[in-house]
């Protein structure tokens, strides 16, 4: 079915056209909001968002780009208010702990291992995804785009709606940065 | 030197551990589950309208307002009876032959 057909249905609330959407883009979709949030039960939860929210708000989808950018975008913007939520509520129990309210002890999450990477790289990829969860916003978000989606520069400056060497200096300091975490956490590990 | 050399190689050798790395899934009958969330979501939807206005900022901001109004009107009404009082109704005087005596007109005394 084409694109532009399907999207037409959508906007009809066609259940049959959104069944299609879902079942095309779930894995893209799943993958993004995953290499973000790192943590399957959430990637999971956030990404039943992203449709909920492609459903609703389909009517707003002009066609200036395509469908799967479109897509991206929303994933991003919900994997990343989800992280924010996050912290939020960790800075609320840690500002709750200091008056001694609720005394709960806050476990830090265990190693993210991404299911898609091969055994011998496992251990590796964890350390990574650690460094990747400490790069500035926007650092984290093209360099997912780019590594983990494989998205060419082109295209993730049209899902970030940035210029291409805004993107180009985004992963630039993306890969610096990830040298001086790994850098560090190798010293301190030997 | 070496040690560093080794930091070095690890560090690189982390870089290129995502490539190759294959798309993940999710759980089986994901559609299932997102139909389930979008049913709930529409089913909600004066949940959501009460939220809204239960927000912090929100209600602040509704209540600011309906004091403002409050003291908007108050002042306004203050002004409107202050307006009344520095001119009287002559026409109530010239009616009812009312007088205004001062304490001052019986001292006046016919030359």
């Amino acid at each position: 079915m084409s694109e532009w057909i399907l999207i037409k249905q959508l906007k009809q609330k066609d259940e049959a056209a959104f069944k299609t959407v879902v079942e095309t883009w779930q894995d893209m979709v799943f993958n993004t909001v995953l290499g973000i949030v790192q943590n399957p039960e959430d990637a999971e939860d956030v990404s039943q968002e992203v449709f909920v929210q492609v459903y609703e708000s389909v009517n707003s989808f002009k066609g200036e780009s395509k469908f799967s950018t479109w897509l991206y975008r929303i994933a991003i913007t919900k994997a990343m208010d989800h992280i924010r939520k996050k912290k939020r509520k960790k800075r609320f129990a840690f500002v709750q702990s200091l008056f001694g309210v609720d005394n709960e002890v806050l476990h830090d999450p265990p190693d993210f291992h991404h299911p898609g990477i091969s055994l011998d790289n496992k251990e590796r990829a964890a350390v990574l995804f650690m460094a990747i969860d400490k790069l500035p916003e926007n650092q984290k978000i093209a360099f997912n785009l780019h590594k983990i989606e494989a998205l060419s520069y082109q295209e993730v400056s049209m899902v970030m709606k940035l210029s291409l060497s805004s993107v180009e200096s985004l992963l630039h300091r993306a890969k610096n940065n990830l040298k001086q975490t790994l850098e560090d956490y190798y010293q301190n590990y030997d | 030197m070496n040690n560093k050399n080794n930091i070095q190689n690890e560090v690189e050798a982390t870089l290129i551990s995502l490539n190759g790395i294959v798309t993940a899934t999710p759980g089986p009958y994901f559609f299932t589950r997102v139909q389930a969330r979008l049913t709930k979501a529409e089913k909600n939807i004066w949940e959501r309208v009460s939220s809204f206005i239960a927000r912090p900022a929100i209600a602040i901001t509704m209540v600011s307002f309906v004091l403002l109004m409050n003291t908007i009107a108050v002042l306004e009404h203050k002004k409107t009876s202050n307006l009344f009082m520095d001119q009287p109704d002559q026409s109530f005087y010239d009616e009812f032959n009312v007088a205004v005596n001062t304490f001052y007109d019986y001292e006046i005394k016919e030359p």
